[in-house]
């Protein structure tokens, strides 16, 4: 599995098992098209495409430039693929437009209430899991799907509270989902760490209880504790030692070629401890193909 | 199935209330876990500081003026309308859009002047890319149909808005007459002009598709006398920096 590279010249494919990127922030975007270490060390960058459907200027001219450096994959806000507002047709199609025109491989959402039929809410908010959603999200996706005409996957999400009236868990949720619509998860590996935590439960059971043969992208970030322990989905620390050990745990079980990204929102640091963090995640995943090396050969 | 009948939270309610305590507590009763009221309070305060941050950004002179009431009427702009832009970059834009509309603070003409400024810089920086080539520039003539740029904006200012300096504070009293100003990126940046009242008239009818030629006898009927050669001299500027083209 890897992003069309059809145009690059760096041959991923064939040399990367699992590519490393970093989300793109305009805080750091010149500096990553014009760093050398940052060409040579991220294989690829992710985008929000609400972030530049329609512009012209300097975002169109940095996403220009960046695609001339780095392959890109899509991760939206407020596609609403849970169907909670009416399907928002200009949206659809201008993030059609916007993928076509982009070469974008597939395209992300999370899973979760950023819409209602009066407002968008430009906030992640969680929804109620029961038959009733799964029924609706099912119909949302494959909408979606047949619009965009390219794979559609999920993030599950971070919370900070349970909606009343939910009948099954996330991952069961998420499994039957997948299962019915026939569209790919999105792992974010500290949101599954953060809700563990906030919820009282095993992240390793849920990461057990995903469909990782369907994760076609990975997330990694940092999150902070509130004083009462609350964990907050911030994205702005490093990754912490516990969601990392928690990404090593699930590494085994993914597709190889799927693509990790790291993300960073709040405090960003210098773009070279950002290239260190990446290069960390490498390692760790370098580590892994080496051990698994045997296996592989023995099968 | 009703739409509604899916979410057993009241999400507008809960980030667009103007009650945040009534938002918050909505369902609680003595039973509801306290932590469930916190997580409450935290997604309203994510989402509001979210939308109210990026209207914030985006006006920084009236922020400087009064960010009482610039908080004020962002927060009046989230209680009282329908927030359907999915691009958030845009929501300074549809906050202009909002106030343009709202009888709620026509008491602060100057402030409300300089918000449409200042708000309208991101439509003008983000403005999709103009597909003009090289023989649309050929010499301006009365004949000349005029093709505008997208980042091109008129505004009528009675406060000077797009003059307004770091170190000034509100105005008070308008100008005797308005000023026309066109705005337009170059350079990454929004840059603008001072027109004449012809000149504005003239953008804003060929804008509708009138050549040059009838945008002036339409301006001829409605009183305005200018000579032609004076117009296409003070067309001149925008067309060197190719905002304004001919079709």
């Amino acid at each position: 599995m890897w992003i069309d590279s059809a145009d690059m010249d760096q041959g991923i494919e064939s040399q990367l098992d699992f590519p490393v990127g970093l989300g793109l922030r305009f805080s750091f975007a010149r500096e990553l098209i014009e760093n050398d270490e940052a060409v040579k060390t991220i294989d690829f960058l992710e985008i929000a495409p609400e972030n530049y459907i329609g512009t012209g200027g300097f975002r169109h001219r940095i996403l220009s430039q960046a695609r001339n450096v780095y392959p890109l994959l899509t991760h939206g806000l407020m596609g609403d693929l849970i169907g909670l507002a009416p399907f928002d047709e200009g949206y659809f199609s201008q993030l059609k437009e916007f993928i076509h025109e982009w070469n974008i491989p597939w395209f992300s959402d999370h899973l979760c209430v950023t819409r209602t039929p009066s407002n968008v809410l430009h906030e992640l908010l969680p929804m109620r899991f029961d038959g009733e959603s799964l029924k609706r999200c099912v119909e949302r996706i494959q909408r979606v799907q047949d619009i965009l005409g390219v794979p559609v996957a999920v993030e599950n999400v971070s919370a900070y509270m349970r909606v009343e009236g939910s009948i099954m868990d996330e991952a069961h949720f998420i499994s039957e989902l997948i299962a019915q619509s026939g569209c790919q998860l999105l792992l974010d590996i500290n949101n599954v760490y953060v809700n563990a935590k906030n919820f009282g439960h095993r992240a390793h059971d849920t990461i057990d209880a995903l469909p990782l043969r369907n994760v076609i992208q990975v997330h990694l970030a940092g999150h902070e504790v509130e004083d009462d322990g609350l964990r907050l989905d911030t994205h702005g620390t490093p990754i912490h030692q516990n969601v990392f050990e928690l990404f090593q745990y699930a590494l085994p079980r993914l597709v190889h070629g799927t693509p990790i990204l790291l993300e960073r929102d709040k405090a960003i640091p210098p773009l070279s401890e950002l290239l260190l963090e990446i290069d960390t995640i490498r390692a760790s995943v370098s580590a892994f193909m080496r051990d698994s090396l045997p296996t592989k050969n023995s099968s | 199935m009703n739409i509604r009948s899916l979410a057993s939270i009241d999400y507008d309610a809960l980030i667009f209330s103007k009650d945040e305590k009534r938002a918050t507590h909505r369902k609680s009763t003595s039973s509801t876990p306290p932590r469930k009221q916190r997580a409450h309070k935290l997604y309203r305060r994510m989402a509001r500081n979210s939308l109210m941050s990026v209207v914030r950004a985006a006006c920084p002179q009236a922020k400087r003026l009064n960010p009482e009431l610039l908080d004020v009427m962002i927060q009046a702009f989230l209680e009282e309308s329908s927030l359907q832009e999915p691009l958030y970059w845009r929501i300074p834009v549809v906050f202009a859009e909002w106030l343009r509309e709202s009888n709620s603070f026509q008491h602060h003409p100057a402030l409300c002047e300089l918000l449409q400024w200042e708000c309208s810089h991101p439509d003008i920086l983000n403005a999709p890319n103009d597909n003009f080539v090289e023989d649309d520039f050929a010499p301006l003539t009365i004949q000349s149909r005029l093709a505008l740029s997208n980042s091109l904006r008129l505004f009528v200012h009675s406060y000077q808005s797009h003059k307004i300096l770091d170190d000034e504070k509100v105005k008070t009293e308008p100008s005797t007459l308005p000023h026309f100003v066109l705005a337009y990126r170059h350079d990454d940046s929004v840059h603008w002009r001072e027109v004449s009242a012809p000149l504005a008239s003239l953008v804003a009818l060929t804008s509708e598709g009138s050549s040059i030629e009838d945008a002036i006898n339409q301006l001829s009927m409605s009183g305005f006398g200018i000579a032609n050669n004076k117009l296409i001299k003070e067309l001149h500027p925008f067309y060197a920096l190719k905002v304004i083209a001919t079709r």
